[in-house]
């Protein structure tokens, strides 16, 4: 909506000067691109009038002055033709050299400036937001340089150059062949307008009719087990029928637009005839005049008719031009992973000092939570969704930073360290698993040093190699569509691959909920111990196994810390941790999951 | 698949391509007329004069109708033609088995359905206009030259076309080569940026998220060539045009002139025959483009008539035979293997499970326990003999009957993106208490009052507005809300914790009465109270009975129940 009205507003002038800022390094290229441009509009200004001397100097003069100043003007015309149409393949070579290398600049700069957003920004723009911005929106600005720039140039200067022409021929015949050019002009606005209007309408239902078939087919299995298949095949209909109605709109706009300029012109070569009858025979015009005025007349519509077009993709290349520009401008927040900081081997100490937090506002999600992890110690956070485990990972990571309160790793706050220093040896293992593009072994790896050793040795430890072994090329395996061949256990023990291949001092671990079969369960748990075997643990836990085994349980509870102790002493204290593990009543214990913890 | 299309709408091409022809005809009036003007305007013959501009005037108004009448009946059309094949494809699609979506990616069906229709509507639209066009306005135009003005100039300012022809042929080949590459890398380069974008919380956990500029911006730079390389292809095309027909056009201005000073032929046929010149460019340049709509329009009407072969559910299982369905299922021996599966995915089941009664099927992933479900709605079909509602082969039971019987709760809890009434309602006409009585024992109540716009509430894409248990409860409501005689739970309550999932199966248990229902679980607590449950193993049923004797049995069921019981004594 709002893009939309930006459409109609039309973007800033400050856009506007930045995109030819850009062109700055490349002016000498940009002179040369003008100077073409003048001469294929010189090319076609001249074209008329040499049609015209072989006219009027040659052909009606009633004298025959032989064949060789006809084949001179002959190969002067081609001489012309052929100096305009290189110019204009020259133009067209330049600038395309120049405005590629603006866009692949940009494109690289966008790409960057990506990585280096936080991720609260990220996710407050969303992931569809932010890939357009840096391809569609960055191609874009191409139609800017090619269509609007020099375009512009060249049919403003086109036009000018036709009426001097004219003028300087006849002016009495030249006022004659203008008369229809105000129609022409109120014709093609009009007629853009409605087009242009009913395009954003064709757009939009376009739109719409993609995102039914892409919801209607993922869903068919739904359809069909419900018998619906009617009902939805009406819902297409009627938006075909919608559709219809905008594209027929602008066959019936186009049927009549163009016909009706062709029409005026022949209108204009009619007044032209009749103007000149009587005024050829006493000299005042010259047949040739007449002959050279046919083709101006005719050579007007295009470049008014590209005026209108370009008026469309000003609009958008400015509007995409914004978009990209904001984005890169926006660049406050940008992370800094190798700014200078403390550089250290990380020994694993994790301290919370009186740490508040909360996404927006005053909505606290950790309301002054302390605690400390030794070096090597095993730390589980339990509680309620929403209660603040999983925010306690990205504070660790710095992806956010607290409003109050302190967090130290080895006794360094987590601000002072070198972000990269700190990120790479803390192994974040998340719930969803994200697979890449690639191999198994690149997956583990994400582009890290790593030696192929290194990685079978990770897959080991992480009990992923019963199913890697199997993979045929093992680890050379290549992760198919994200990884969606692979079971849920499956990423799982990768990711913790991934985690341990790069030897943490500290592993922060945020179990998966989902339902996996005890065999795979099994190995998942035997993965756990193995891979926190000697480096500080911090468990979001939902198994029981994976709890127990800890030196520490913090409970949480909208925020804060209500219990903490070994899982006996909680059980002890008979409060919500010993609540949270009661069975369900009315229901043996199945033991899998337990209960409420999730 | 355009059949149909033609029989309907087909004679609209008739008056098309004769307006068109028309128009295309008095297209080369116009350049002859104005030759004859300018033939008089240095004399004195006024009358005539104004008739030949007169005559112009008309032609022109004449030319103004044709064109907006032929472009009315073909390109209009094939507008019409583009909703009428969607329409089709859909309709075709969805009565397509369930196997077929298994093979087939979502937006490649997407696609066909928007790219293909469109590159069909283009061939039939403007491709056709333009090569019927150009073939009338060719032969009218050189047999005008030729006819009316001078043979020999005719052909010798036409030598040099056929030179046009193949530089336009050969370059628009490169042009297609190249823009196809620089399709492919800008999806790449998409691909690698949306990647990066989904990944981005891992890259940045393990501090990567730089090491990879370099690969862009080499990945930029290949971008970058290849858009300046297509760029310099097209930027060939104009000029060699130009320069040839400028052959063309130097040829006629010399030698025509040549003629009219000899007195072979008037002022105005030079006039008339530069004009003519024009008219003949116009054509041959559109060549390129004419040649790529209809090469793209076969590729793609290939690719739709493709998916229009596949076989469709047979129209039986389309219309309910009006046979009630009680509930009665029995499977004897049922065997099944899906099309392209390797495995059997059912070996030797069998069961009978009467009406209003209540089976649990557990197993692991890959058991086969889904495959049972999915014959019962009929979405894949058992072998004769082997299934049977109500004492009949489900075989001679229409689709449709069976489903207007049955709720099925997916997996997934695949909702649509319209309101959460909507999404529950899913065109049925049920009384609104029936509606509310589905949403209390769905459980959904609660999600209801939390939700801002309660049932007004937008699901979002695939429901992704909700969180994973409201799906489910809102998928099992749309299932309850039909009052069915048959209710299939498809691990159903996976993505909610046992303690609502306890809740839920209490609501439920009324739900049940009069029903006969079907547990599909890997979840013991779900099915313990069913009247039977049935352990699978690599679709084979290994033990069977109640939970009470599953667990005298002590056999796998069992030992799944101890496993969890001790996990749980633990605690």
């Amino acid at each position: 909506m709002s893009e939309k009205k930006k459409l109609e507003k039309g973007a800033g002038r400050g856009v506007v000067v930045r995109l030819m800022k850009l062109m700055k390094p490349y002016l000498p290229a940009v002179g040369l691109c003008v100077l073409c441009v003048l001469m294929v509009n010189a090319a076609e200004l001249v074209k008329p009038y040499v049609l015209k001397i072989v006219v009027d100097d040659y052909l009606t003069t009633g004298v025959n002055r032989g064949l060789r100043p006809l084949i001179v003007l002959g190969l002067v015309y081609f001489a012309v033709i052929a100096l305009g149409s290189l110019a204009g393949m020259f133009q067209s070579r330049i600038l395309s050299r120049v405005c590629q290398k603006i866009l692949a600049s940009l494109r690289v700069q966008a790409f960057d400036h990506i990585h280096r957003m936080p991720l609260a920004d990220m996710d407050a723009m969303g992931s569809g937001r932010l890939l357009t911005r840096s391809t569609n929106d960055i191609e874009t600005l191409n139609e800017f340089y090619v269509d609007v720039l020099i375009g512009l140039f060249k049919d403003v200067f086109l036009i000018v150059g036709i009426v001097v022409m004219m003028f300087a021929m006849n002016w009495r015949l030249a006022l004659m062949g203008l008369v229809t050019l105000p129609l022409i002009v109120l014709i093609t606005l009009l007629c853009k307008g409605a087009l242009r209007r009913n395009f954003v309408r064709m757009k939009a239902l376009i739109g719409r009719i993609n995102g039914f078939l892409s919801e209607s087919i993922s869903g068919i299995r739904v359809i069909q087990a419900f018998s619906r298949e009617k009902n939805k095949y009406d819902q297409l209909y009627d938006l075909d029928r919608q559709y219809r109605r905008t594209t027929l709109f602008q066959v019936t706009m186009n049927s009549v637009m163009r016909p009706l300029m062709e029409f005026i012109n022949i209108i204009a070569v009619a007044i032209l005839l009749l103007y000149a009858f009587g005024r050829v025979e006493t000299g005042v015009i010259e047949v040739g005049v007449i002959v050279a005025f046919n083709s101006y007349v005719r050579q007007f519509f295009d470049p008014i008719n590209d005026l209108a077009e370009k008026y469309n993709s000003v609009q958008s290349a400015l509007v995409s031009a914004e978009r990209v520009f904001s984005l890169l401008d926006d660049n406050e927040n940008l992370e800094e992973p190798d700014a200078p900081g403390y550089d250290q081997p990380m020994r694993g100490e994790v301290e919370f000092r009186h740490v508040w937090f909360a996404y927006a506002g005053e909505d606290w999600v950790l309301k002054d939570v302390s605690f400390k992890v030794d070096i090597g110690k095993k730390a589980a956070f339990v509680g309620a969704t929403g209660a603040g485990k999983t925010t306690i990972i990205s504070l660790i990571s710095r992806f956010y930073a607290p409003q109050k309160g302190e967090i130290l790793i080895d006794g360094v706050p987590v601000n002072e360290w070198k972000l990269s220093a700190l990120r790479r040896q803390i192994a974040v293992v998340l719930q969803d698993v994200f697979l890449f593009t690639g191999t198994i072994a690149d997956n583990v790896r994400i582009h890290g040093d790593i030696s192929d050793g290194q990685v079978a040795r990770a897959i080991e430890l992480s009990c992923a190699d019963g199913f890697v072994n199997r993979l045929p090329g093992g680890m050379a395996a290549p992760v198919a569509e994200r990884g969606a061949t692979f079971s849920t256990g499956e990423r799982q023990l990768l990711s913790f691959a991934r985690a341990i291949a790069h030897d943490p001092a500290i592993l922060v671990l945020d179990e998966a909920t989902a339902n996996i079969d005890s065999e795979t369960e099994r190995v998942i748990q035997r993965s756990i111990e193995s891979i926190s075997e000697g480096r500080t643990a911090l468990f979001i836990a939902h198994r029981l196994s994976t709890i127990r085994a800890c030196d520490a349980i913090y409970v949480l509870d909208h925020g804060c810390i209500v219990e903490r102790g070994t899982h006996e002493e909680l059980m002890a204290l008979g409060g919500l941790y010993a609540s949270m593990n009661e069975a369900v009543p009315g229901e043996p214990e199945n033991g899998k999951i337990v209960p409420a913890l999730s | 698949m355009l059949r149909s299309f033609f029989r309907k709408h087909g004679w609209k091409y008739v008056p098309g391509a004769l307006l068109l022809i028309a128009c295309a005809w008095l297209g080369t009036r116009s350049p002859r007329l104005l030759g004859e003007a300018i033939d008089l305007i240095g004399g004195g013959d006024w009358t005539s004069f104004w008739h030949k501009v007169l005559m112009m005037v008309l032609v022109g108004a004449g030319i103004f109708i044709t064109r907006n009448g032929w472009r009315f009946f073909i390109i209009g059309n094939s507008r019409e033609m583009e909703i009428v094949l969607r329409d089709q494809l859909y309709d075709h699609i969805q009565k397509l088995p369930v196997h077929f979506f298994g093979r087939t990616r979502t937006g490649d069906l997407m696609a066909y359905a928007i790219n293909d229709v469109n590159a069909v509507r283009m061939t039939f639209g403007p491709g056709f206009a333009q090569l019927l066009n150009g073939v009338s306005s060719m032969v009218f135009s050189i047999s005008a030259m030729a006819a009316g003005v001078n043979p020999r100039l005719t052909l010798l300012s036409l030598l040099p076309v056929p030179l046009a022809v193949a530089a336009i042929v050969l370059i628009s080949r490169q042009i297609r080569i190249r823009f196809r590459r620089v399709q492919e890398l800008f999806a790449s380069l998409s691909g690698h940026v949306q990647e990066n974008i989904m990944g981005m919380r891992v890259l940045k956990a393990f501090a990567q998220e730089r090491s990879q500029k370099d690969d862009f911006e080499k990945e930029c730079d290949t971008m970058r060539a290849a858009n300046v390389s297509l760029n310099d292809a097209s930027a060939l095309l104009s000029p060699a045009i130009e320069l040839i027909f400028g052959a063309s056009f130097v040829i006629g201005m010399v030698y025509g002139g040549m003629l009219v000073l000899n007195g072979a032929i008037s002022l105005g046929d030079y006039v008339a025959f530069n004009s003519y010149l024009v008219m003949i460019k116009g054509p041959v340049v559109s060549l390129g483009r004419i040649m790529n709509l209809f090469q793209r329009g076969l590729a793609s009407y290939r690719r739709l008539n493709g998916v229009m072969s596949e076989q469709e559910i047979a129209d039986f299982e389309r219309i309910p035979d009006g046979v009630p369905i009680k509930g009665h299922i029995e499977a004897r021996h049922l065997t099944f293997r899906y099309v392209d599966g390797a495995h059997t995915a059912l070996n030797d089941v069998s069961f009978d499970l009467p009406e209003g009664r209540v089976l649990g099927i557990v197993g692991t992933t890959g058991s086969g326990k889904s495959t049972i479900l999915q014959l019962i709605v009929k979405t894949v079909t058992a072998s004769r003999g082997q299934l049977f509602i109500d004492g009949r082969d489900i075989r001679d039971i229409p689709a449709a009957s069976l489903r207007e019987a049955i709720g099925y709760v997916p997996q997934d809890g695949f909702l649509f993106d319209t309101t959460l009434e909507e999404n529950i309602r899913f065109f049925s006409d049920c009384s609104d208490e029936a509606f509310r009585d589905a949403v209390r024992s769905s459980g959904l109540e609660k999600d209801i009052d939390s939700l801002q716009d309660g049932l007004n509430t937008m699901c979002g894409e695939r429901g992704n507005h909700l969180s994973g248990g409201q799906r489910q409860r809102a998928a099992l409501a749309r299932a309850l809300v039909r009052d069915p005689k048959i209710l299939l739970l498809d691990d159903t309550l996976s993505a909610v914790d046992t303690k609502t999932e306890a809740f839920i199966l209490d609501q439920l248990r009324d739900e049940f009465k009069g029903r006969t229902v079907i547990i599909v679980s890997h979840r013991l607590s779900a099915v313990q109270n069913a009247d039977e449950i049935i352990c699978l193993d690599e679709g084979r049923a290994i033990e069977r009975g109640r939970h009470e004797e599953l667990l005298a049995l002590n056999g796998a069921y069992a030992r799944f129940w101890k496993e969890q019981q001790k996990e749980a004594e633990e605690a």
